[in-house]
C-alpha cells in the first residue's frame, strides 16, 4: 500500500498528538498527581506509535513505545513521575517534533538516534522492576542477560515474516511478560455483508482481551473492504487459547477460526503461514484509524482549498465583468439575476475563507514550552496567560505566525521581564507575566504580545537613533513617541545599551516587521518605562479577496481596501493647512497629514486646475489617520488580489493588483506604505 | 427461562416478521416499540435480555437510542437491524455499544444465531 497519500494526514494528526504530549507534560511538571493528565499523554503517544508505525517511521514508533512504556508504570502507580522523567519526556518530544520536521520537508524521519533516549526510558523502568520481577518470579528474574538474549532470538525468529521493529519490539517484549501472542486467521462466511463492519466486531471483541498488534490486510485495507473473506491478526494478550476462542464464537457470521500461538520459546515458531506485514505496516489501532473516518469532519489538502479559493476568484471577476456591462441595468431579470449571483459569489467566498480558517490555537500550543525553556535559561519566573486562542485565521497565515511569535515572546523573556530580584526590589510580584491575546476587530485579526516587564525608555531610543545616524538630533526631538518607537524596528536598529543594560531591545525586530507585513499586516509598540512592553500584530483575516473602495487618480483606478478606510469627505481646499512642506488637515478634533495620490503615484500630468472641493479619503493605520486626496470615486466592490510577481516585489505602496470587470487592472494600494 | 427480547422498529410489519421467528423458537418478546424514544421507555420498564433494534426510525434513531440505553445499561446487549447500504450508521452504532448486526432482508438462521450468540451468557 501506498503511504504516501496519507502522509498530509499523518503530519497534521502526529502535530496535534504531539502539541498535545507536550502541552500536558508542562501541565504535570505543576502537578504530577494527575492521572488524567498522564492517561492523555499516554494515548497520544500511543496513537503517535500506532501511526508512525503505519507509515514505516521506525524511530518514531520505537521511541513513543518506550515512552508509552515509562507512563504505563507512572499510570500504575509503580514509577514517580519525576522531574527527571518529566525532563526526559520533553527530550523525547524534541526528537519526534525534529522527525516530524524532517518528514515535512523530505518525508522520511531522518538518519537519527533515539537509542539513547530509549536507554534513558529503560533505565527509570528497570529500576521500578527490578524489585518485584525478582521475587515473584525466579524464572524470569535469573538474569537480564538471558533476557536480552532471549530477545535477540525472537526477534530473530520472527523477522521471518517481515514485521517492522516496533511490531518485533512488542511481540518479544509481550513474550517476555508472560503474555500469549496469538496468531488468528478468521474466514467470514460466504454471503457475508458488510465484511468490514463484520471485521470491526471481531477487532473489537479481540481487543477486549489484549492488543491487536498486526494484521493482515492492515486495518486501513479491513476498513475500506479491501480483502477477500479472510483476515489475519495478532493478538497479544493474558488470556489463553480458550478465551479467544470463547470471545470468537460469540460473534456471527464468521465460518471458520484458526488460532496459532506464536511461541517465544520454539526453535521455529509457527507464523511462517501468516503473510503478516510482508508490504505493509498494519496500524495496532484499529479503534482510532476507524473513528478518524467516522467523525463528522474531513481532512482536506491545502492545496486544494487554494485551487478552490481561485476558482471563486475567477467567478467574483466574471460577476464583475457583468456588472459593468451597462446595458444590464435595464433589463430587470437580468439585474435580478446579477444581484443574486452577487450574494451567492459574497457566501461563496465567505463560505471558502471559513473552511480555510484555523484556530491560533495550533500556534499558541507551541509557547509554553518555549517559555518554560527560555524560563529555566534565565531563570526567570514567567507565567504565560493566553487568551482567545480559539480565534480563526486563515492558514496560509498561521503558517508564517509562529516565527514572528517566537521571536516577540523571547524578546519579552530575555529583555522585557525582570530578573526575579528585580521585580521584587521594584514592588512587582516575583513572577512575570507574559499575554497572548488574539481576537478579531473588523476585518483584521489583532495578536498581541504583551509582557509586564521593565518595558523600553523612550529618552534612551532617541539617543540611540541619533547615535545611529537614523535621523538628526533636531527631527527626533520634534517627533512624537509613537514615531519614535517605530524605530525599533528599523533593520540597523540592534544593540546592546540602548534600551537596557541587559542588551538591546529590538534586535532583529526588522525581521518581525518584515515577516508580518508580507503578510499585509502591521505591527504596533506600546510600552511605558517599568510597565512593560505590548506588542499589536493585525493581520487582514484574508489574503487573496477583500472588499476595495475602486478611486480615480488623474485617469488610473486604484483600489483601497475598505478595512483601512475610516470615512469619505469633501473638503474645501483652504481647509487643508501647510506646516513645513508637510499638509495637514484637521479631522475630528485632531491635525492629521494629507497625502495627495496624484503626486505621491506620479500619475500623468493632466493640468486641470484643482478644483476647490476635494475628494478626500481617511485612512486608518494602527491608531493614526491620514486623509488621502483623489480625483473621483468609482464605487465600491469585490476584488480578486493578483500577486505582482517577484520582479515587482520591491514596490511597497502596492501590495498588488487586481482585474476589474471590463478587463482592466487596478493597482491596489497598501495603506501601510502609503500612509 | 425464556430470554426477554425487545422488539425495535417503524414498521409493524418487520416487528411482526422478527417476533414470529423469535417466539417460534423459543423467545419471550416482552415489548415492542416504533421509535427511539418509546425504545428507551420500554426498556426501562421490562428490562430485558436483549434489544433488536432498527436504525432508521422517527423522533429518535435507533444510534442514539443505543448510546441512551447504553448509559442506563452499559452492558445492554442491542444488535442493531439495518437496510443495506447504510455502511456508516452500522459502525456508528457498532462504537455506540452495539453487539452485532443483521441486515435485511434477513434469513431466520442469521437472526436466531445472533440472538443466540448475544444472549449468551
Amino acid at each position: 500500500m501506498d503511504n504516501s497519500n496519507y502522509l498530509s494526514l499523518f503530519l497534521e494528526e502526529s502535530k496535534e498528538n504531539l502539541e498535545n504530549i507536550s502541552r500536558n507534560l508542562l501541565l504535570l511538571e505543576k502537578d504530577s498527581q494527575d492521572a488524567s493528565i498522564i492517561d492523555d499523554i499516554f494515548r497520544s503517544a500511543h496513537t503517535l506509535k500506532g501511526m508512525a508505525s503505519t507509515m514505516g517511521f521506525n524511530a518514531m514508533a520505537s521511541l513513543t513505545h518506550s515512552m508509552e512504556n515509562v507512563l504505563d508504570e507512572v499510570r500504575k502507580n509503580k514509577l514517580f513521575l519525576s522531574p527527571a522523567i518529566i525532563d526526559l519526556l520533553l527530550q523525547c518530544y524534541d526528537f519526534l517534533d525534529l522527525c516530524l520536521q524532517d518528514v515535512e520537508l523530505t518525508g522520511s524521519e531522518g538518519e537519527r538516534d533515539a537509542s539513547e533516549l530509549k536507554q534513558g526510558l529503560l533505565s527509570f523502568i528497570s529500576d521500578t522492576q527490578a524489585e518485584p520481577v525478582q521475587e515473584k518470579e525466579d524464572k524470569k528474574g535469573q538474569a537480564k542477560a538471558k533476557d536480552k538474549q532471549e530477545e535477540a532470538q525472537i526477534v530473530e525468529h520472527i523477522s521471518d515474516v517481515d514485521l517492522d521493529v516496533y511490531q518485533k519490539d512488542i511481540i518479544s517484549e509481550s513474550g517476555q511478560q508472560g503474555f500469549n501472542t496469538f496468531n488468528i486467521k478468521i474466514q467470514l462466511v460466504s454471503d457475508c455483508l458488510l465484511k468490514s463492519a463484520r471485521a470491526y466486531i471481531v477487532f473489537r471483541e479481540l481487543e477486549t482481551l489484549g492488543e491487536i498488534v498486526a494484521s493482515n490486510p492492515s486495518a486501513e485495507d479491513i476498513e475500506e473492504e479491501q480483502f477477500g473473506n479472510t483476515f489475519s491478526v495478532i493478538l497479544v494478550t493474558t488470556s489463553d487459547v480458550e478465551a479467544v476462542k470463547h470471545v470468537l464464537d460469540l460473534v456471527t457470521e464468521l465460518e471458520s477460526v484458526e488460532i496459532t500461538q506464536i511461541s517465544t520459546e520454539t526453535e521455529k515458531p509457527v507464523v511462517n503461514d501468516i503473510e503478516v506485514g510482508k508490504h505493509q505496516k498494519a496500524s495496532p489501532q484499529k479503534k482510532t484509524t476507524t473513528s478518524s473516518k467516522l467523525g463528522k469532519s474531513i481532512r482536506v489538502d491545502i492545496d486544494r482549498l487554494d485551487s478552490l479559493m481561485n476558482l471563486v476568484s475567477e467567478l467574483i471577476i466574471v460577476k464583475n465583468r457583468i456588472q459593468s456591462e451597462n446595458s444590464y441595468e435595464q433589463d430587470k431579470n437580468l439585474l435580478e439575476s446579477v444581484e443574486y449571483l452577487g450574494r451567492v459569489t459574497t457566501d461563496l467566498h465567505e463560505t471558502v475563507m471559513k473552511v480555510r480558517m484555523v484556530p491560533v490555537e495550533i500556534v499558541f500550543n507551541r509557547f509554553p514550552r518555549i517559555i518554560r525553556d527560555l524560563a529555566k535559561e534565565t531563570h526567570k519566573s514567567v507565567e504565560l496567560i493566553t487568551e482567545g486562542s480559539n480565534t480563526e485565521v486563515d492558514r496560509s497565515i498561521i503558517d508564517e505566525l509562529s516565527e514572528p511569535l517566537i521571536h516577540l515572546i523571547r524578546n519579552s523573556i530575555d529583555h522585557g521581564l525582570e530578573t526575579k530580584e528585580e521585580r521584587i526590589k521594584n514592588g512587582k510580584p516575583e513572577t512575570g507575566y507574559i499575554y497572548l491575546r488574539a481576537y478579531h476587530e473588523g476585518n483584521n485579526v489583532v495578536i498581541e504580545v504583551e509582557d509586564d516587564g521593565q518595558g523600553l525608555d523612550i529618552d534612551k531610543i532617541r539617543e540611540k537613533i541619533v547615535k545611529l545616524d537614523l535621523a538628526s538630533e533636531e527631527t527626533i526631538k520634534e517627533t512624537d513617541d509613537n514615531q519614535v518607537m517605530s524605530f525599533i524596528f528599523e533593520p540597523g536598529f540592534t544593540t546592546s545599551d540602548a534600551v537596557t543594560n541587559i542588551s538591546g531591545r529590538g534586535v532583529g525586530l526588522d525581521v518581525v516587521k518584515t515577516k508580518i507585513e508580507a503578510l499585509g499586516g502591521i505591527v504596533d509598540i506600546s510600552t511605558g518605562k517599568s510597565k512593560g512592553t505590548k506588542f499589536t500584530i493585525r493581520l487582514p483575516l484574508t489574503l487573496s479577496i477583500i472588499k476595495a473602495l475602486l478611486v480615480k487618480v488623474s485617469d488610473e483606478k486604484y483600489a483601497l481596501p475598505l478595512g483601512s478606510i475610516a470615512e469619505i469627505l469633501e473638503v474645501e481646499s483652504e481647509q487643508i493647512n501647510k506646516l513645513k512642506e508637510q499638509e495637514l488637515i484637521q479631522y475630528r478634533g485632531q491635525l492629521i497629514p494629507v497625502i495627495r495620490l496624484k503626486k505621491l503615484l506620479k500619475t500623468p500630468e493632466d493640468n486641470i486646475r484643482e478644483p476647490d472641493r476635494l475628494i478626500m479619503v481617511i485612512v486608518k493605520k494602527g491608531e493614526r489617520h491620514f486623509g488621502l486626496v483623489i480625483d473621483d470615486l468609482v464605487g465600491q466592490q469585490e476584488i480578486v488580489i493578483k500577486s505582482l510577481g517577484e520582479y515587482l516585489a520591491d514596490i511597497q505602496i502596492v501590495s498588488g493588483a487586481t482585474i476589474l470587470g471590463d478587463g482592466s487592472i487596478a493597482l491596489i494600494l497598501d495603506i501601510n506604505h502609503v500612509a | 427461562m425464556a430470554k426477554k427480547i425487545l422488539i425495535v422498529d417503524d414498521a409493524l410489519f418487520m416487528r411482526m416478521m422478527i417476533k414470529n421467528i423469535l417466539t417460534k423458537n423459543g423467545y419471550e418478546v416482552v415489548a415492542e416499540a416504533e421509535n427511539g424514544l418509546k425504545a428507551i421507555e420500554k426498556y426501562q420498564q421490562t428490562n430485558p435480555d436483549l434489544v433488536i433494534m432498527d436504525i432508521t426510525m422517527p423522533e429518535l434513531n435507533g444510534i442514539e437510542a443505543v448510546r441512551r440505553i447504553k448509559k442506563i445499561n452499559k452492558d445492554a446487549k442491542i444488535i442493531m437491524c439495518s437496510a443495506m447500504g447504510q455502511r456508516s450508521m452500522v459502525f456508528e452504532s457498532l462504537q455506540a455499544g452495539a453487539r452485532d448486526f443483521i441486515l435485511k432482508p434477513f434469513q431466520a438462521e442469521r437472526v436466531l444465531d445472533a440472538v443466540k450468540k448475544a444472549t449468551y451468557s
